[in-house]
């Protein structure tokens, strides 16, 4: 009898145990991200911030200095209800506001598609060792993401093509309506130009001007606000550039 | 209080044999229930069998090998249009699909691509590797642009263009859910090495077009939707779909004339949605 009442206590603790971390962190991070402005930039502890690191964080950071965990895959992808060129999944809570963000440049007139969301780790491994193969590892590098360091593989980054995909994936896409319409709208929905002009040193790539990236609207109002082509990695003070070999 | 405790431990004992009993119903219905449609057996078999002539013969031996099975599968077994591992698996407006068909074996062709995903099933995909090797070597910069497409993304294309167009227009552009050939991972749109004509007729013109209504069946590909065939196809002409269906079966179509259709040579039914 007091064994069964032991199984049931246990039981019971369990569950609340598993209730309250799956309420807590949550609660935690949003707190965290949601109560930052312009002022408090440099608060952020740059490298020591375990929120660059936290997967689960939307400020996690994928870049040729920060690899993801090996293997990571957000458990959350859904397909946005949006036009797309091929098929693209993203994380939930970006997958909302892409959606909200491309009804927005819709009523605008401006018919923004996606192109490309999350993209695995075993497909970025494809796609460098084809490029590898192609042209040898150093070029490879100039144009793709050694696997494990891409931004879309956080489920977080889109590519974005003009309504008739003329400039996709090019920097003319920067001076069609569609691309400009992001450029000054794309921080009300949550969603940061990854790849600045002129940071390439900084991001450790080259202008892309179709590549948005979610980090919530408070970021990205802050970054936008800053009105300078502010990199992720300045915002959030952490190391970026080339690969460290 | 023993005859309490005593009672407690029936109710105790009692839910645990109901709950045993529920448990291995569901296994039991599981168990036998789910094998109805035994796929996997089938399906290799065929594989196996996958030759142009007489593959019924060595389908049906493999497959009582394989498993006892009801009277009614061989039927089933012999028809390679409906089998979805056989290469001759066939989607158009008068055959739909198994409901949320998905390939098993899809994978990234190790070619250059319009987009970064456009996964193919194994055998198509490596035929397709060698296709635009061998265009290479002739000078020839041959895209890949879409390869498997799911039924659920299906879903949402065609749906999206019946909310813009009206599904009348969006019959004329987009498959329904379950009737694409691309949802059967054995289906390529292949575009010129600037996409200047992608899912244009205009690709026709192309040394890619040319090249690829040339050479296509040297590597198992048959054009799916021909010029002049659209009434039998049910599909307007598009140069740029390209269909895995194997060396044999690709070079006997080609060999009938270059614009010979898939429901022709094998003479199946196409052309427009019942209703």
């Amino acid at each position: 009898m007091s064994d069964r009442k032991k199984l049931a206590g246990s039981a019971l603790g369990i569950a609340l145990l598993c209730a309250c971390t799956s309420v807590f962190p949550m609660g935690c991070m949003t707190a965290n991200i949601t109560d930052r402005n312009m002022n408090e930039v440099h608060m952020y502890s740059g490298e020591n911030d375990r929120q660059f690191y936290d997967t689960d964080s939307i400020l996690v950071v994928a870049n040729k200095k920060h690899a993801l965990p090996a293997g990571y895959e957000p458990g959350d992808l859904v397909r946005p209800q949006v036009e797309m060129l091929n098929e693209c999944f993203v994380r939930q809570i970006a997958s909302a506001a892409l959606e909200e963000m491309f009804a927005a440049a819709e009523a605008e007139g401006i018919h923004l598609i996606l192109g490309s969301g999350y993209r695995a780790e075993s497909l970025q491994r494809e796609l460098y060792d084809k490029y590898t193969k192609q042209y040898g590892r150093e070029v490879a590098d100039t144009i793709s993401s050694r696997p494990g360091y891409s931004d879309h593989q956080t489920g977080l980054a889109v590519d974005i093509s003009d309504h008739d995909a003329k400039t996709y994936l090019t920097e003319e896409f920067e001076n069609t309506p569609e691309g400009q319409w992001l450029l000054q709208h794309a921080h009300e929905y949550g969603f940061i130009l990854r790849y600045p002009r002129g940071k390439d040193a900084i991001t450790g790539y080259v202008y892309e001007p179709w590549h948005y990236r979610y980090v919530g609207t408070d970021v990205a109002n802050a970054i936008y606000n800053e009105g300078s082509w502010l990199a992720m990695e300045e915002y959030c003070d952490v190391e970026g550039g080339t690969y460290a070999n | 209080m023993p005859t309490r405790k005593k009672r407690k431990l029936r109710l105790w004992a009692l839910l645990t044999v109901v709950f045993g009993a529920l448990a291995l119903i569901t296994l039991a219905i599981n168990a036998f229930v789910k094998p109805a449609p035994v796929q996997e057996g089938k399906e290799k078999a065929v594989a196996n069998a996958e030759l142009p002539e007489k593959s019924d013969v060595t389908e049906e031996s493999e497959e009582t090998a394989d498993e006892p099975q009801e009277e009614e599968e061989p039927v089933i077994v012999a028809d390679p249009f409906t089998d979805t591992d056989s290469l001759l698996l066939l989607a158009n407006k008068k055959h739909p699909l198994p409901d949320g068909y998905a390939p098993y074996d899809l994978r990234e062709p190790n070619v250059a691509s319009v987009y970064d995903s456009a996964p193919m099933r194994d055998e198509a995909a490596a035929a397709l590797e060698e296709m635009f090797a061998a265009a290479a070597e002739d000078g020839v910069t041959l895209l890949l642009g879409s390869g498997y497409r799911s039924q659920e993304y299906q879903y949402q294309l065609y749906s999206g263009y019946c909310d813009q167009y009206g599904c009348e227009v969006a019959d004329t552009i987009s498959s329904r859910p379950g009737f694409s050939d691309h949802q059967t991972g054995l289906a390529a749109d292949i575009a010129d090495h600037d996409r200047a004509t992608y899912l244009t007729q205009e690709m026709e013109d192309t040394p890619e077009g040319i090249w690829l209504r040339n050479h296509a069946h040297e590597y198992g590909f048959i054009m799916r939707y021909p010029k002049g065939k659209e009434e039998i196809t049910g599909y307007a002409y598009e140069p740029w779909h390209f269909r895995y269906v194997g060396r044999d079966y690709a070079a006997a179509i080609y060999n009938v004339d270059e614009f010979c259709s898939f429901e022709e040579y094998f003479g199946v039914e196409g052309g427009d949605y019942y209703e």
